[in-house]
């Protein structure tokens, strides 16, 4: 026995290759022939003109009897009744009307005949036990219309090879033509031709015979499977959407060709999921629309037992009236939700609590509810009842606690006499805390438990879960309701629930959103925002880059398209990480980040090697996705580019400088400047905390690392193994989207000395990690470093090479006021030979061009001894000299 | 052999063809009459839930508005007296326009040909 699709396939002797579903055996057989095909679409052809002549006719009538009430207008104005007696007036007119009625009939017969011949699926056989004799199903029986056309495609396909067998290929190639199929594949953005040209080269390849082409199993069990999924999602007939998945998971060279085109089977089936989505949400519209007009406009119920209230209304929003309206939206894939509510209010419990984070749905829920109650597709005891949402901010505003108390109390009572009404309350927790006669008062929530408790009213509330353990777990109120969890959706469940949104997003933007713009907005909220829930950051992030495609298409008419590079901008605007960074447009440059680095860098070829690989991996996402990109510990004397590497890093790998987050651990040498470091409960913020919130995506210097508190080392201990920190609110705060760099200058003397005894880098390493850091760290944080990168002293030659990049830096500054600046190899050689001191780096050569060059310049430039278009000389002697430009 | 087949064929779609225009007139008062005798049940049933008649026959005797004292419970019933008499009308317009149109199918054709006949006849 075979598998696909969960089913179980068997050869039978009587019905051939099929599976049991359902208690039936279901099988698919169609016997095709050319001439069968041909002879189908004549007739289809024929059934077609048929039609079209008829409306024609039809049309002819109604024409030739206005043009009769045209031609006796006079005599009919006189007496209008005449008009309904036309057919007593003998006239050709009249009686070619007469005749065509004739067709007007007809053409009802055909829309109804072909109505009818649309429902393919029976669903009263499919929803009793088979008789013996109904225990065999063909599921042949049940294809629309356009898979027929992609079967008799796949055969003609097939026939025209000359191949035998109707592969799994063939049909995928014969439903490309298919008009729901293209749409699919533009939502996916894939280029059609390609892929046809593709499958052809394949299909081409095999061998060929002249025997009439029958189905091949792997055919006919998509087939089957395919009906099975459209009986399951309740469609009229067989579609061609319900066979594109099918193909995908049941011919390996098909999904391979399809993978090299980044479509997994998971993609194609969110996008098929997001065809059968938008036709259910149609036909649900229509169906609730017709529901809708039922359902009590006002307050009353139908039997009008219900009593006014106009406490409640005053200070509520009629949910239910919100949803007759269709002023809400439509609740997607959160009826399991909405079972476990209407389940635990049957089972008599009163009050029901919704807890979830924030942007989880709750709302969408109690919408979905109301929408129910609206269609009356609830248990009895919630039939022609009202959803009522109590607007807490209007209850308090302007109150004191106890004319607060008494509104509520009147709103319960109200309820309560009323019967015919349900309230919601959105974040109960604002009920929390308000009591009437100072402490021992009674709280506004406390009245609410009390009567839930006395299961006078029925009240569903919803709270956010931090809200929920703070205040109301434990309380009398949170004794009385059951609480239901409203969970984050998982990627696809929120991939389909973002779906749902969509035609409403194209619609007021008139923007075509792609399928990997919406997965896309998935993947990066879920990574960027990290302080925000599923769906509702997806869908807030998709809005913003459908309106950056629309800003755009503005711009240039052409560009009707949202993709998933708008998505990278949108987050890119919402959290300032840097949008190219998102995109895969920068391979080659992290390829070649070496020669970057080394463009503001010079020497200390093994760190930058070391950082440029480790970057490198963290961008192909080799790396391990909970932790920083890279966390590094550089060590070295002074001066000898740890925070230019530093710097470089940020510039390169973010864009900018600016994102880099310096912290001087000097000013952290206390116990309690942890504080500074993460903020505390009293609420005041802390500096890195704070600044990788704003900014996750952020390069992080420790600038000596070594003279920092033991605790606050600690701290970086749980940042660089989890890649998150928990601030002093409880928050917390995720760093893996940061690169952290630690600095020291720790066995710099040491350094010095080995360097010198031209003693093995990786060596001086160790000693140093064995001997020397580890009396001022904690081995444990040593080994959490990505890398521990040791820089070496500068040479002489670095020193020149250094010194020709600041004159460059210089030279570009004096360019801007017109002014060019020329050095002499000899002149540079001698300010770096002046401006090198081993021990300090390159500090001392900054300082020495200053004073031998700026300055000077400054001077010039004050005494009005350089203007524009002269050129100031460094000589060889490293004098500053001006070569005035000529008069013009 | 080609021939054969084209005739064939061609035979097959007059045969679909003619059966079309002589099943028309039997499908009208068979299938065609229930489709459209279905389709005026529902809109009835919508009708009368949109009216909310039967809601108020089997309330007839519940107080409105929650008035749960004797004078409440008999001005009530009054008021729901009158209620069904006037919903009941409403609906029996309702009614009376269904069977209407269900009586215009069954005699259109019927009416179509006699005036047909009639215009023929008087050429």
């Amino acid at each position: 026995m075979e598998k696909v699709a969960g089913l179980e396939f068997e050869n039978r002797s009587d019905h051939g290759y099929g599976a049991w579903w359902r208690n039936r055996f279901i099988y698919w057989q169609k016997s095709l022939s050319r001439s069968s095909i041909a002879l189908f679409k004549l007739q289809r052809r024929v059934d077609r003109a048929l039609d079209i002549v008829a409306f024609l006719v039809a049309l002819a009538g109604w024409l030739s009897l206005a043009l009769w009430i045209f031609l006796n207008q006079s005599h009919l104005l006189s007496d209008p009744i005449r008009i309904l007696l036309f057919w007593e007036n003998i006239h050709p007119l009249i009686l070619f009307f007469l005749l065509s009625v004739w067709f007007d009939l007809f053409l009802i017969y055909r829309r109804s005949e072909n109505a009818f011949s649309a429902k393919k699926i029976n669903y009263r056989y499919w929803h009793r036990e088979p008789k013996n004799n109904e225990a065999v199903f063909n599921a042949a029986n049940t294809q629309g219309r356009d898979l027929e056309q992609v079967l008799f495609s796949s055969f003609l396909l097939a026939a025209k090879l000359k191949q035998s067998e109707i592969s799994v290929m063939h049909l995928f190639r014969a439903l490309l033509a298919d008009q729901q199929v293209q749409n699919v594949f533009i939502r996916l953005g894939v280029e059609a031709t390609s892929l046809i040209a593709k499958l052809e080269r394949h299909l081409a390849g095999s061998t060929a015979t002249t025997r009439r082409p029958g189905f091949s199993e792997a055919v006919q069990s998509i087939f089957i499977a395919a009906t099975i999924d459209a009986i399951s999602r309740g469609q009229q007939s067989t579609e061609p959407v319900n066979v594109l998945s099918l193909c995908y998971r049941q011919d390996k060279l098909l999904s391979e060709i399809l993978y090299d085109l980044e479509i997994d089977a998971d993609k194609i089936d969110n996008v098929c999921e997001w065809f059968h989505i938008n036709r259910q949400l149609s036909s649900r519209h229509q169906a609730y629309r017709r529901s809708a007009a039922l359902k009590p406009g006002g307050g009353m119920d139908r039997a009008y037992t219900a009593v006014a209230t106009p406490t409640l209304d005053h200070f509520s929003y009629d949910l239910t009236l919100a949803a007759k309206y269709g002023r809400l939206d439509l609740c997607v894939g959160r009826q399991t939700e909405i079972n476990s509510i209407l389940e635990i209010m049957a089972s008599g419990q009163s009050g029901v609590l919704l807890v979830g984070a924030s942007g989880t749905g709750k709302t969408s829920v109690v919408n979905g509810l109301a929408q129910l109650m609206v269609e009356e597709r609830v248990p009895k005891f919630l039939q022609d009842k009202r959803l009522v949402e109590i607007d807490v901010s209007r209850l308090v505003s302007g109150a004191s606690p106890s004319v607060a108390e008494e509104r509520l109390l009147a709103c319960i009572s109200e309820t309560r006499r009323a019967g015919n009404i349900v309230l919601h309350i959105a974040n109960i927790e604002n009920l929390i805390g308000i009591s009437a006669g100072g402490t021992e008062g009674l709280d506004l929530s406390e009245v609410l438990a009390e009567a839930l408790g006395r299961r006078q009213v029925f009240c569903l509330a919803t709270i956010n879960t931090d809200n929920y353990a703070r205040a109301v777990e434990k309380t009398a109120l949170g004794e009385a309701m059951t609480t239901v969890g409203i969970q984050e959706p998982s990627h696809n469940q929120a991939i389909q629930m973002v779906e749902s949104k969509v035609s409403a997003l194209e619609g007021r933007y008139r923007i075509f959103i792609t399928y990997n713009a919406i997965e896309q907005a998935i993947l990066m909220s879920a990574r960027y925002l990290h302080d925000k829930f599923l769906p509702e950051k997806a869908i807030v992030l998709l809005q913003n880059a459908v309106i950056i495609a629309a800003k755009a298409f503005r711009r240039d008419p052409s560009q009707a398209v949202c993709t998933k590079e708008h998505v990278a901008l949108a987050i890119s605007e919402m959290t300032g990480v840097p949008a190219q960074k998102l995109t895969a447009s920068e391979g080659q440059k992290l390829l070649s980040l070496e020669s970057d680095i080394h463009q503001r860098m010079v020497g200390q070829e093994e760190a930058v090697a070391a950082v440029a690989a480790s970057l490198r991996r963290a961008r192909a996402e080799m790396k391990d996705v909970k932790r920083p990109i890279a966390s590094f510990l550089f060590l070295g004397p002074t001066g000898v580019g740890k925070t230019e590497l530093a710097k470089t890093v940020s510039q390169v790998y973010f864009g900018d400088e600016n994102y880099m987050v310096r912290l001087d651990m000097s000013e952290y040498q206390h116990a309690d400047s942890i504080r500074k470091m993460i903020g505390d409960i009293d609420g005041s913020r802390g500096y890195l905390t704070e600044a990788v919130r704003k900014k996750p995506f952020s390069l992080i210097l420790l600038d000596e690392i070594e003279k920092a508190h033991p605790d606050i080392l600690n701290l970086f201990l749980q940042l660089l193994d989890d890649g998150r920190l928990t601030d002093g609110q409880g928050r917390t705060i995720s760093f893996t989207e940061s690169i952290i760099i630690a600095t020291s200058n720790i066995g710099a003397l040491y350094i010095q000395e080995q360097i010198k005894a031209k003693t093995d880098l990786n060596l001086i390493k160790q000693e140093l990690i064995d001997n020397q850091l580890n009396k001022l760290m904690r081995p444990e944080l040593i080994n959490r470093f990505d890398g521990i990168i040791v820089f070496k002293p500068l040479t002489e030659e670095n020193i020149f090479r250094i010194a020709t990049l600041m004159l460059k830096g210089i030279k570009k500054r004096l360019a801007e006021k017109g002014v060019d600046l020329q050095a002499d190899r000899l002149g540079v050689a001698k300010l770096a030979k002046a401006g090198y001191d081993p021990k300090f780096g390159a500090r001392p050569l900054r300082r020495l061009l200053q004073e031998k060059v700026e300055d000077q310049i400054a001077n010039k430039i004050l005494a009005g001894e350089l203007k524009r278009r002269d050129t100031v000389i460094i000589d060889p002697k490293a004098e500053i000299g001006v070569l005035k430009a000529k008069e013009l | 052999m080609l021939k054969s087949h084209f005739l064939i064929s061609a035979l097959q779609v007059l045969a679909r063809f003619l059966g079309n225009i002589i099943f028309f007139p039997l499908w009208w008062y068979s299938v065609g009459f229930v489709r459209f005798a279905t389709k005026i049940l529902l809109f009835w049933r919508d009708e009368q839930r949109s009216l909310g008649l039967m809601v108020w026959v089997r309330n007839i005797f519940v107080p409105m508005y929650g008035q749960n004292e004797l004078a409440g419970r008999l001005i009530s019933f009054v008021m729901r007296v009158v209620q069904i008499l006037a919903r009941g009308l409403m609906m029996l317009f309702w009614v009376v326009i269904g069977l209407v149109l269900m009586v215009i199918w069954l005699t259109l054709p019927l009416a179509l040909m006699l005036a047909t006949a009639f215009q023929l006849l008087a050429f």
